[in-house]
């Protein structure tokens, strides 16, 4: 049995002439809740697609629990469950009936999973209600239910929180570990709420213009986005120029045009205060400070909102 | 296969599409049965009731193509095509278990329709002559060469469907062949090439009533809708394997 549930090798996806995914190389090992992060059109759905076959990719390979080839990975996306973009939902039918279709066609023998699974994402009340009058929340957990009907081993959701209250977000949030943990499901999570994917998430990768930029498990990520001394100055250039000189740093980055990071030294946030104001350097803010994955992410991308 | 056929069979009657277009259907025959009884020039008697929904071949088309649009096209907005596809369902058999529901519907809608008139025309001038098994092969007769030549129609709606992926679009486009098909057998006769007129399946709902007993018609028309059914399905699935789902 593969270690890898999911690998890609420079799977791609080509629109005319450009492309909306470019050689992703993705790895998910079993139990790993990967989120994947990116801007609106970065291509996150479109790798999800090609991963479920919604998609024909126009270069590279899947591999799923090991197989690839056409009909091995079809089995494959058998132990699948998916929600990508909109929640996928016949609007003239009630969620039991919705759901009934998917139990129909997943070839799950038990009726009573329905109800179970209802329950297990807060739409056992529903009743009569047609889900074509469901609020933008029920629909995504009915997508959710949908997904899990069929006791999946791997579940892919795009955007599971979007248009949940705060309630629904930590709701989802918890029913998302409990699956991972309980169930030893694997998860491949995009998600807009940055701070939110962080709570879950044990592996990220960040895809920019179609492109993996970075892949890196939460440890790598909690390395990376380490405490940092954060100096707001009217001068980063003669800022940075003078930590190099007096203080021997070589880990300084300008993140914008008044912000300085320092990934050294920071017991010594003091003295580089001190230092900078006697060579005249307006010092605005100084202070330790860590790195929330948002602000990791827009460095990663150039900015622009996830 | 089966778990895509059980499915579409619980679509069609849980489903709204088919209930409404029954009832559309039921409240339009009646209201024909209805104009007959109150100064009509062709009463009918019951007892030929279910040739008269080809007789209005043009109205069953539409409704034909309505199903087709809102039960079919519509998954692809409604992204319930994503559902089976991303369990690792074939396309092919995706593609033919909705054929299938159209094929089902098609029946379905026919033998309510028949079955309406048949009780309404009786109602109002009587059921006619016919011992009950020269009725039962009679109906049985018109009802299922009926059938098997609007499913060559079903056929090419399904394909219409899946190439347009929109409700809308689909009405529309077999509502355009359904209005050129009115106006083909004139366009074809003024240029001598009748006979291709042939090649479609209306030719065959068209004329079923004056050839019924002619055995060369029935097998051309019966061949000609059974291909309809296997290219049209060829042509489909290597198009909906082409298809990225949204």
């Amino acid at each position: 049995m593969s270690e890898y549930v999911l690998r890609t090798r420079a799977l791609s996806k080509k629109y005319g002439r450009d492309y909306a995914i470019q050689e992703i190389n993705v790895e998910i090992k079993r139990g790993q809740i990967y989120g994947l992060i990116g801007l609106n059109g970065a291509g996150k759905s479109t790798f999800m697609r090609a991963v479920t076959g919604l998609v024909l990719p126009t270069g590279g390979e899947v591999e799923l629990f090991g197989n690839t080839g056409d009909i091995a990975l079809q089995r494959g996306r058998r132990r699948i469950g998916q929600s990508i973009e909109t929640p996928a939902i016949y609007p003239n039918m009630t969620a039991e009936q919705n759901l009934e279709i998917q139990r129909i066609i997943s070839g799950v023998p038990d009726k009573s999973t329905v109800k179970k699974t209802l329950e297990s994402v807060g739409l056992a009340d529903t009743g009569k209600k047609k889900a074509k009058n469901f609020s933008l929340g029920m629909k995504q957990r009915f997508s959710l239910a949908t997904a899990l009907i069929t006791n999946p081993e791997f579940l892919i959701l795009d955007e599971p929180a979007n248009g949940l209250d705060p309630k629904g977000i930590i709701e989802t949030r918890e029913l998302l570990r409990r699956l991972a943990h309980e169930r030893g499901l694997t998860l491949l999570v995009s998600s807009h709420l940055l701070d939110e994917l962080a709570q879950v998430a044990t592996h990220y990768g960040i895809i920019d213009k179609g492109k993996l930029v970075k892949q890196l498990s939460a440890e790598q990520l909690a390395l990376e986005t380490k405490q940092h001394v954060r100096i707001v100055t009217n001068d980063c250039a003669q800022a940075m120029a003078l930590l190099k000189e007096r203080f021997g740093i070589t880990d300084c980055q300008a993140v914008s045009a008044n912000e300085l990071w320092v990934r050294e030294q920071i017991h010594r946030t003091g003295e580089m205060n001190t230092m900078l104001v006697k060579h005249g350097i307006v010092v605005e803010s100084i202070g330790v400070t860590e790195q929330r994955l948002e602000q990791y992410f827009m460095q990663l991308t150039g900015g622009g909102h996830a | 296969m089966t778990t895509l056929l059980s499915a579409e069979w619980y679509k069609l009657w849980r489903g709204k599409v088919l209930h409404v277009i029954l009832l559309c259907i039921t409240a339009q025959i009646s209201l024909q049965v209805f104009a007959e009884f109150y100064g009509g020039d062709s009463p009918m008697q019951g007892q030929y009731g279910v040739t008269m929904p080809a007789g209005m071949s043009f109205m069953m088309q539409l409704w034909f193509s309505a199903f087709v649009g809102y039960f079919i096209a519509s998954e692809f907005p409604n992204g319930t095509m994503r559902n089976s596809l991303a369990l690792g369902k074939y396309r092919t058999y995706v593609y033919v278990s909705k054929l299938f529901a159209a094929c089902v519907a098609v029946a379905v809608i026919y033998l309510v329709s028949s079955i309406v008139a048949t009780v309404g025309f009786s109602l109002a001038f009587g059921f006619g002559d016919m011992s009950l098994l020269e009725f039962a092969r009679f109906f049985s007769w018109n009802y299922g060469m009926q059938v098997l030549f609007h499913w060559g129609f079903a056929a090419l709606l399904t394909l219409i469907a899946f190439i347009s992926r929109s409700p809308i679009m689909t009405v529309l486009v077999n509502l355009a062949y359904v209005i050129g098909m009115l106006a083909l057998p004139t366009f074809l006769t003024a240029l001598g090439y009748f006979d291709v007129y042939k090649c479609f399946p209306d030719y065959y709902v068209m004329f079923f009533e004056n050839l019924s007993g002619d055995s060369a018609f029935i097998i051309h028309g019966a061949a000609m809708s059974v291909a309809y059914l296997v290219i049209t399905c060829i042509i489909g699935c290597i198009v909906f394997k082409r298809t990225d789902i949204k």
